[in-house]
């Protein structure tokens, strides 16, 4: 099967409630942050830096996909790649515009 | 995982009654034959339309002739005395795109020839999951049944072109965009389970042997084009829910600050961008023409490769080049947008890669015609389709190389040259090899050919109206015609009679020859809709499970194929298109032929 | 004539049917919440100067829900080790604390949904702005009642967790003193029609979840004795697709509460 071989239940158990306790305390962080001080901008990258490292959690070791073969990840790589196309460009494109720049 | 299996449902062997037959079938290949009617039907339906816009632009302001009073009947207030007007107009426009991208030549591809196909060809008895594949056909039916019925409600379908744009689109008072928005998200589910079915079957259900540089080139047409309907077409779905909420609940995140609609402010909240939908549009459908165009090369290459009689001329480059022109067409969406006002960098970085996806194009383009040298070839009605597709599809392409260049493309956005430019891609181009594709696998869906030389009559009718059709509206729009224009432009060239950049009567006159190109192009398509049907009862049968001599899959079981395709699961042995090989008595070797005992012929 | 790898692993590709066709509807699903998200990316660096709220939503409760999901993701595994290992009694077990934490995730959400719907935000003929809960909207009488504030203009009311707004006291306000009344809908600003798009479809797909795991635990789980191994493999299925949606609230949390 797809998943490293742990046999009993009681593993399975101790292993997801330790991704349990990490995920809450990136939570707490996050929620931390949000209330804190720091520049706005600091902020959001923080946030969404831990939302990122929450993410990859579920990601990695609850959709099991650090046991997953190349093809499954290379799908998933060009969806991925073609999110971030769709965000950065269309984001990227609303900055170029000719009268911004010239700060009319 | 020893434990013995049992499998509920899918293995009865009782003979299935009517519905289950027929309407509720689960087997890909009646399923495929429902989407292929369905949506040839929807193509019939959207051909109609054009026609009418057609009339109205070379005649406009005269009432359509025959159906004028039905058009007055349905449309009351739209059509007076059967005269076609701006808002009918729209309408037609808005429907004929969309029926004929979303509802005829997408489903056609994937949903018929793909659910019919690919299964056969990778030697797999059904799809990977056939009722998701059931319940794809049901979605797309019920999304199509609903933009239908949105031609009967009041105020009429949708009339914001088939791209949709607000803040038109938001601030016509009709419910038929309500009626586009629910539609699309139906059609798009439906596409989404298809493609789910088509990849999974490609990646899993391959028989033993079939490796992935053995699947026929069609296959991988259609595996790329199963990815950008998967990955590409939910931006379009968010973009459209969007839209649903600003319809439905008075929200604008597609209305800009400051909108105005007929001199009175519009009620807006402010802060929303119309840019954001085409951006999300775009998204999907510029990826959609690729899926419009990838089926068609495999279509096209299957029928070239039967019918020269060797093997096609760099098979390889040919998948790799199906590959890159997937994985780049969604990478190229803005420039579809460069009169928005984009800057610079952002206008060079999809100029560059626009003009990168030609290059795999011309790869597949360039194998076909190599494939051709040499080669000794029959011209049978498919192959005669298969051969048209080339240049037709080369017309389509270069042409759309003056839109790619945000400098040329700036005179050249949204006029008629627009038009000819990608319905030479889509209708010589795709629907060439759509034709030549049911010319080619009717004997093995039915074990009757269609008829050769009303097939002939429809290829040559064909061939002439679509250039008859669509070659002038390249000058039109060169001239400046722009696309959208209810009366064909007519009022435009008489205000500016004289002036530079005036349309002259030369471009006018052309309106006339196009709407007698569309009626040319009705009429022969009659012999080809009596064909299919005649030919099912009084069509020459076929002389054995192979008529063509093929050396794919689908050939190499019996006529129509078994419910569950093969009754032994097929062992692959070798490439698809091992024609011709020294050494083999017989001038094609099927895929299955195991070494061995096919040298011994 | 059996569809093959419907329960069994293909060698090659290290994958049985199901598994394969859940990641690529999940695959499909990034791209639908990725349009989503882009777009709010859009509005929210377009919106003009002065327009974006920010700290409107109650925390307390985003976060209680962001906890209840990580945990209904952490009892599917559960569930589906259960049934790993043969237990049969604990996969009933944490199938069922699935089910309630996702009721539970919906019950605080739409009590969140009231709570933006039954808020109002009065523009009056003096440009001042009443904000607060609507309490008594009487379609006969020339007044409404309003539990919340005054503001100076909309503006101010746009830091939901700005220092010194005056304590909430019930408002009556002339109805001829209204120039608008609106509620805190979609219609109100970009950002609460992005919010309820978002969540609502999100939403939608936590009710699609229950559906399923309740399925699954009631009649579905007949399979269990009849095809175990096929029967786990759609417990596995079920749960991937849980936790991408609790994959899209990892990032929807922080997106309107946090920022």
């Amino acid at each position: 099967m797809s998943d490293t071989p742990a046999k009993t239940f009681d593993s399975y158990l101790r292993r997801y409630a330790t991704i349990f306790v990490v995920i809450v305390v990136g939570i707490g962080l996050m929620v931390g942050c949000s209330y804190s001080g720091l520049a706005p901008s600091v902020r959001l990258a923080l946030i969404l830096g831990l939302a990122a490292v929450n993410a990859s959690l579920v990601v990695c070791f609850l959709m099991h996909l650090v046991t997953e073969r190349k093809l499954l990840l290379s799908m998933l790589f060009i969806t991925a790649l073609y999110f971030v196309a769709l965000l950065v460009l269309s984001t990227y494109g609303y900055h170029d515009v000719p009268h911004l720049k010239s700060g009319v | 995982m020893s434990q013995p299996e049992a499998h509920p449902s899918h293995g009865s062997h009782s003979e299935p009654g009517f519905l289950r037959k027929y309407v509720f079938s689960i087997d890909h290949k009646i399923i495929g034959i429902q989407y292929g009617y369905t949506s040839l039907a929807f193509m019939l339906f959207g051909f109609f339309l054009m026609g009418i816009m057609r009339w109205q632009i070379a005649h406009p302001g005269e009432a359509v002739p025959l159906i004028g009073n039905f058009l007055q009947t349905v449309f009351k207030d739209a059509a007076i005395n059967g005269v076609v007007s701006p808002d009918l107009y729209n309408m037609f426009g808005a429907m004929h795109g969309t029926i004929m991208v979303f509802l005829a030549v997408v489903p056609v591809l994937t949903g018929a020839f793909g659910n019919y196909l690919v299964p056969i060809q990778v030697g797999a008895s059904d799809m990977a999951f056939p009722r998701l594949n059931m319940m794809s056909y049901q979605f797309y039916l019920f999304g199509g049944i609903v933009m239908l019925a949105s031609f009967f409600i009041p105020g009429g379908p949708a009339q914001s072109g088939w791209t949709s744009y607000p803040p038109l689109s938001l601030i016509v008072p009709t419910d038929g965009q309500t009626y586009w928005l629910v539609g699309m998200v139906f059609i798009i589910t439906s596409s989404l389970l298809g493609s789910v079915n088509i990849i999974t079957t490609v990646i899993q259900l391959r028989a033993p042997g079939m490796t992935w540089l053995r699947l026929p080139f069609f296959v991988w047409t259609e595996f790329v084009a199963a990815f950008l309907l998967l990955l590409a077409f939910p931006p379009l779905e968010a973009a459209g829910l969007l839209q649903l909420v600003d319809k439905l609940t008075g929200s604008s995140m597609f209305l800009p600050t400051g909108l105005a609609v007929s001199g009175a402010a519009a009620h807006a909240a402010g802060g929303g961008s119309p840019i954001l939908w085409q951006h999300l549009f775009w998204f999907l459908a510029h990826p959609e023409v690729y899926v419009l165009i990838l089926p068609a090369m495999g279509i096209v290459a299957e029928i070239i490769a039967n019918n020269i009689r060797k093997p096609l001329w760099g098979y390889k480059s040919m998948v790799y080049a199906s590959l890159a022109l997937g994985f780049l067409s969604v990478l190229v969406w803005a420039h579809h947008m460069y009169l928005t006002g984009m800057g610079t960098v952002i206008a060079t970085f999809f100029q560059t890669t626009t003009m990168m996806i030609s290059v795999p194009s011309v790869i597949i383009l360039t194998c076909l015609l190599i494939s051709l040298w040499g080669g000794s070839i029959r011209f049978n009605t498919p192959m005669l389709f298969a051969l048209a597709f080339l240049p037709m599809f080369a017309i389509g392409g270069l042409t759309g190389l003056p839109l790619g260049f945000s400098a040329s493309d700036l005179h050249l956005h949204d006029t008629y040259y627009v038009i000819g430019h990608f319905h030479y891609v889509v209708a010589p181009g795709t629907i060439f090899a759509v034709f030549g594709g049911i010319y080619y696998w009717y004997p093995k869906m039915t074990g009757r050919f269609m008829n050769e030389f009303w097939g002939k009559v429809h290829f040559w009718g064909s061939l002439l109206f679509m250039n008859v059709i669509f070659m002038p509206m390249l000058s039109q729009g060169m001239a400046g015609m722009l696309r959208r224009m209810s009366d064909g432009g007519i009022n435009y060239a008489l205000s500016h009679t004289g002036t530079e950049g005036s349309l002259p009567n030369m471009i006018m006159e052309m309106n006339r020859v196009i709407l007698w190109g569309a009626i040319g192009l009705a009429i022969v398509q009659i012999p080809f809709i009596l064909n299919v049907f005649i030919s099912m009862r009084k069509g020459v049968k076929v002389a054995n499970d192979n008529p063509w001599d093929a050396t794919t899959l689908e050939w190499q079981t019996e006529t129509p194929p078994w419910v569950y395709n093969f009754r032994k699961e097929p062992v692959v042995h070798r490439g698809p298109y091992e024609y011709s090989v020294p050494g083999f008595s017989r001038d094609f070797t099927p895929q299955t032929e195991p070494d061995n005992i096919g040298a011994k012929h | 004539m059996d569809i093959p790898y419907t329960s069994k692993v293909r060698p090659d590709t290290g994958l049985y049917n199901g598994k394969l066709g859940v990641w690529l509807f999940l695959a499909s699903e990034v791209m639908l919440f990725g349009g989503l998200f882009s777009a709010y990316t859009y509005l929210r660096i377009g919106a003009p100067l002065d327009t974006w709220p920010h700290g409107w939503m109650n925390v307390t409760l985003g976060t209680i829900n962001t906890v209840l999901l990580a945990l209904s993701a952490i009892t599917t595994l559960l569930a589906w080790a259960a049934l790993k290992t043969k237990q049969f009694g604990r996969y009933k077990l944490f199938g069922l604390l699935t089910i309630l934490l996702a009721c539970a995730f919906l019950g605080i959400k739409s009590y969140e949904y009231r709570d933006k719907l039954t808020h109002y935000q009065v523009q009056l003929n003096d440009g001042r702005v009443a904000d607060g809960h609507l309490v008594e909207n009487n379609k006969d009488a020339d007044y409404i009642l309003l539990r919340g504030h005054y503001a100076a203009n909309a503006t101010e009311l746009l830091d939901g967790r700005a220092k010194g707004h005056p304590a909430h006291e019930e408002l009556k306000i002339a109805r001829t003193d209204i120039k608008s009344l609106k509620n805190y809908g979609p219609a109100l600003n970009n950002f609460l029609a992005i919010y309820f798009s978002i969540t609502g479809l999100h939403a939608i797909h936590i009710l699609g979840g229950i559906i399923v795991f309740a399925y699954l635990w009631g009649p579905g789980s007949k399979m269990w004795f009849t095809a175990p191994v096929r029967f786990t493999n759609r417990v596995e299925t079920a749960g991937l697709f849980w936790h991408f949606v609790d994959l899209v609230w990892i990032f929807v949390f922080p997106l309107f509460y946090l920022t």
